[in-house]
């Protein structure tokens, strides 16, 4: 099998499958996969970096394993990229940042690791906003990627490159970091699935931080299926990070259904409705995707938490002194190798004092257990991605964050896991996304209610045409 | 859009010099006019609490 057309492109799955009974060559994918980057990518800058001879080298290696009858399961001979904070030995690792444009760590993370070791082959480093905030800017280094489905607007951020790769078929999935969104927005606006797990689920153990408390790692990629696999690699107690959780780690893929009978799915209205109202053919979209949840056999009653306007307060009150505690050093003496957006509002953390930092703390143990408290009855939690589809590069705004509340930091602060599906498509042709939220370690039912509406949708039917 | 009532001027630049930003007079002018959402940050986080409302941790485990 040769894949030359982006609707040729297979899921994860897909490639597993055609794989495992010698129909489908890792070697083959891989230069199919590198090919479409050489012809694509400079329009769409989802790349800093792309390693072709370690992928090469990578999928000959899986080959030969398969042929021997030595299979590592369903990651094996599969093209990835990691977002550029996750540190890959021997190959530079910039965090998109002048700061660290000659970085190369002697380590793998601990996720990149594990990948590795499920016989992934690795494709390069992709775009994230700098250091994983600020964004898309062009003052960096390197140019901001670009969403394949329009190049005039944003891909969503900051695992902006992920979201934009594979959307545009270069890898079959990816690494993204979420501290207040930055796995879910580029999987809304560019079309893919991406999950935030629970806090403490994936080793954060060698990915450069932005915010320790409030940083996860996890996967994106096209289908929820896809990101199940991916987790099942890459969740797990680690030593090395003092946040890991030790918790049994279920079987993710085997937990994915196809119907939904018996399923209590909490609808956090006020969310998208009252505290941010999202756009009416966002608010069609999620109506519509209700209306296949029902269909499927789930049980739909509104969640009444806390408002989105104290979660992103606090979760902006932790994060902005967290960063920039870690980047106070830097900052006083190269403030303006940073990117501007960076810069600016890392600088804000200064003005927070240390009692706010505490007290934001303290707030964010209240709204967790006023938000458990709230969905005990239910199984998952639904609401918007994003109030619409991606706005353009012309319409960002440095100090947007602090004019509306966000519908994303809310998971961060509570550290709850999430999925982003895409629910559709706006009037200009743009994805839009709605957001699967669980409890705390509830990954399975989270993949599960995703998996079950893609099945019910045709939404993975549509790419982007580069 | 207009931003909220800034902080004084004096505290921005204190606060700011304390943290070790040396900043040029176009950039400090800009912190400073959008400070005010500072002030509303950290007035929404500080409502009153019980006393022994404590702050989350992030640490699942004994240090070693």
């Amino acid at each position: 099998m040769t894949a030359t057309t982006l609707s040729e492109i297979p899921t994860i799955a897909e490639a597993s499958r055609l794989i495992a009974r010698k129909a489908l060559s890792p070697v083959e994918l891989t230069r199919t996969c590198l090919d479409r980057i050489k012809a694509h990518d400079d329009r769409i800058n989802s790349f800093l970096l792309v390693t072709e001879e370690r992928a090469l080298a990578d999928a000959r290696a899986a080959e030969k394993e398969i042929a021997a009858g030595k299979s590592r399961g369903a990651l094996h001979g599969i093209p990835i990229a990691h977002k550029d904070i996750y540190a890959t030995k021997g190959i530079r690792t910039t965090a998109h940042s002048k700061i660290l444009s000659d970085h190369v760590p002697a380590e793998d993370a601990t996720t990149v690791r594990k990948l590795a070791e499920s016989g992934t082959v690795m494709l390069g480093k992709l775009a994230t906003h700098e250091f994983a905030m600020g964004g898309p800017s062009f003052d960096l280094p390197w140019p901001p990627a670009r969403n394949p489905w329009n190049r005039e607007h944003v891909t969503g951020g900051s695992s902006s490159g992920t979201g934009a790769a594979i959307a545009s078929g270069f890898v079959l999935g990816g690494t993204g970091s979420d501290t207040g969104g930055s796995i879910r927005h580029p999987a809304a606006f560019c079309g893919v699935s991406g999950l935030k797990p629970t806090y403490g689920l994936c080793s954060r153990a060698g990915i450069l931080p932005l915010a320790f408390s409030l940083d996860h790692a996890g996967p994106l990629a096209w289908t929820v299926e896809d990101c199940a696999i991916l987790l099942q690699a890459m969740a797990g107690y680690d030593e090395a990070d003092p946040a890991s959780a030790r918790v049994p780690i279920p079987d993710y893929r085997a937990a994915l259904r196809e119907d939904l009978r018996g399923v209590r799915i909490g609808l956090l209205r006020r969310f998208h409705e009252r505290d941010l109202p999202v756009e009416p053919e966002m608010q069609a979209a999620l109506d519509e995707a209700l209306d296949v949840l029902r269909r499927l056999g789930a049980e739909i009653r509104d969640v009444e938490p806390p408002s989105l306007d104290i979660f992103t307060n606090c979760a902006y009150a932790i994060s902005l002194p967290e960063i920039f505690a870690i980047h106070a050093e830097d900052l006083g003496r190269r403030y303006n190798d940073y990117c501007e957006s960076f810069r600016d509002r890392v600088a804000l953390g200064a003005l927070l004092s240390g009692p706010d930092y505490v007290q934001a703390q303290r707030l964010r143990r209240q709204l967790t257990e006023e938000m458990r408290r709230a969905s005990a009855e239910v199984d998952v939690l639904v609401t918007a991605s994003a109030p619409g589809g991606a706005p353009t590069f012309a319409s960002t705004d440095k100090w947007a964050m602090f004019k509306k509340p966000g519908l994303s930091p809310v998971f961060n602060v509570t550290g709850q896991p999430v999925v982003t599906v895409c629910c559709g498509f706006s009037g200009k042709g743009l994805p839009l996304g709605i957001q699967i939220a669980g409890h705390a370690f509830g990954e399975a039912a989270v993949l599960a209610v995703g998996h079950a509406y893609q099945k019910a949708t045709a939404w993975r039917d549509r790419r982007p045409a580069l | 859009m207009t931003h909220p009532e800034p902080m004084s001027r004096e505290e921005v630049e204190a606060r700011l010099k304390r943290a070790g930003l040396l900043l040029s007079k176009a950039q400090l002018d800009e912190l400073h006019s959008v400070s005010g959402y500072i002030r509303q940050l950290s007035e929404a986080v500080s409502g009153a609490k019980p006393r022994e409302a404590e702050p989350a941790l992030i640490y699942t485990r004994e240090p070693r």
